[in-house]
């Protein structure tokens, strides 16, 4: 194994650690070999004449303190530290019922907009079936005066039509919105990493 | 040498090589080795400990176009070599006595 091969494999095992750990680690083993080759030793015997890059990382892992392993590598977020974590458990009875509350409001506004929906697509539904009760009793009208009936006829069939016209993009609204609502699920679950 | 005494010993026996001049890694060991064979695994635990508990300092100067990490010992580190020392010298003592009832 050559030197860069040994250290590679030690900051590989060492991954685990603060950078700063780590690289403290990886430089005292490469002082020790660098003093090796500068007794006479061959790189390939001063590497074998130390412990192996898994066992000497366990070996300093073991050695490191609780609180610093449990930092581990997060130093790309936040780190969480022992009394953030505390803190949130303790604050829980203030935040819990907050955060309920607010999901609770997001939802019945959600729930709103379905309900917004359903009505405006009723109201378009009872202009249809208005229209046609209204033709319905044109026809009858006939009875009455032919240009009589035939007027309520028509005003029954247009308004008819125009109910049905309008009820067609209330749908897809409503279709819409369906997928959308899915969509935006997604995106909470997979999270920013992924989204395009 | 029994496995925990060996590591009661070896902090003290570091801080010894650390004592008589400014010293590296690889010399403690190389120092170390006409009583105790100790690897650099071992080693660099001990050198952290020591120096997270302030019986040793460390500096960083340039060796060969290389960097080295030098260590001294401090104050408190030439006081527990006292330490040291004295809780021997009763444990020598008892030693003498087992050595002297032994005919083997």
């Amino acid at each position: 194994m050559t030197k860069k091969e040994y250290l590679d494999a030690l900051e590989e095992s060492l991954k685990r650690l603060p950078k700063e750990e780590a690289r403290k680690s990886v430089s005292y083993y490469a002082e020790m070999i660098d003093d090796r080759i500068e007794d006479g030793m061959s790189e390939e015997d001063a590497v074998s004449a130390m412990e192996a890059p898994d066992a000497a990382a366990e070996r300093i892992l073991y050695e490191t303190p609780l609180k610093v392993l449990a930092q581990s590598r997060r130093e790309s977020r936040a780190p969480r530290t022992t009394l953030t974590t505390v803190l949130l458990i303790v604050g829980s009875p203030v935040w819990l019922p907050v955060l309920c509350a607010l999901l609770s409001v997001l939802v019945a506004v959600y729930a709103a907009l379905w309900a917004a929906l359903a009505s405006i697509i009723a109201g378009f539904a009872a202009v249809v079936v208005t229209g046609v009760v209204a033709a319905a009793y044109g026809v009858y009208a006939l009875t009455l005066g032919t240009a009589y009936g035939l007027g309520i006829i028509g005003a029954g069939l247009l308004c008819a039509g125009i109910g049905l016209l309008l009820v067609y993009p209330s749908c897809m609204l409503a279709a819409a919105m369906g997928k959308g609502t899915v969509w935006s699920l997604k995106r909470i679950f997979i999270g920013r990493r992924h989204a395009a | 040498m029994d496995p925990q005494l060996k590591r009661g010993v070896l902090e003290v026996a570091v801080l010894s090589a650390v004592s008589r001049e400014e010293s590296y890694g690889y010399k403690i060991i190389k120092d170390l080795s006409v009583c105790v064979e100790i690897s650099e695994s071992t080693l660099y635990p001990i050198l952290k400990r020591l120096e997270s508990a302030e019986l040793l300092t460390a500096r960083t100067s340039e060796h060969n176009g290389r960097l080295r990490k030098l260590y001294s010992i401090t104050l408190s580190g030439r006081h527990r070599i006292e330490e040291f020392l004295e809780s021997w010298k009763e444990a020598m003592d008892v030693y003498a006595y087992i050595r002297g009832g032994w005919r083997n």
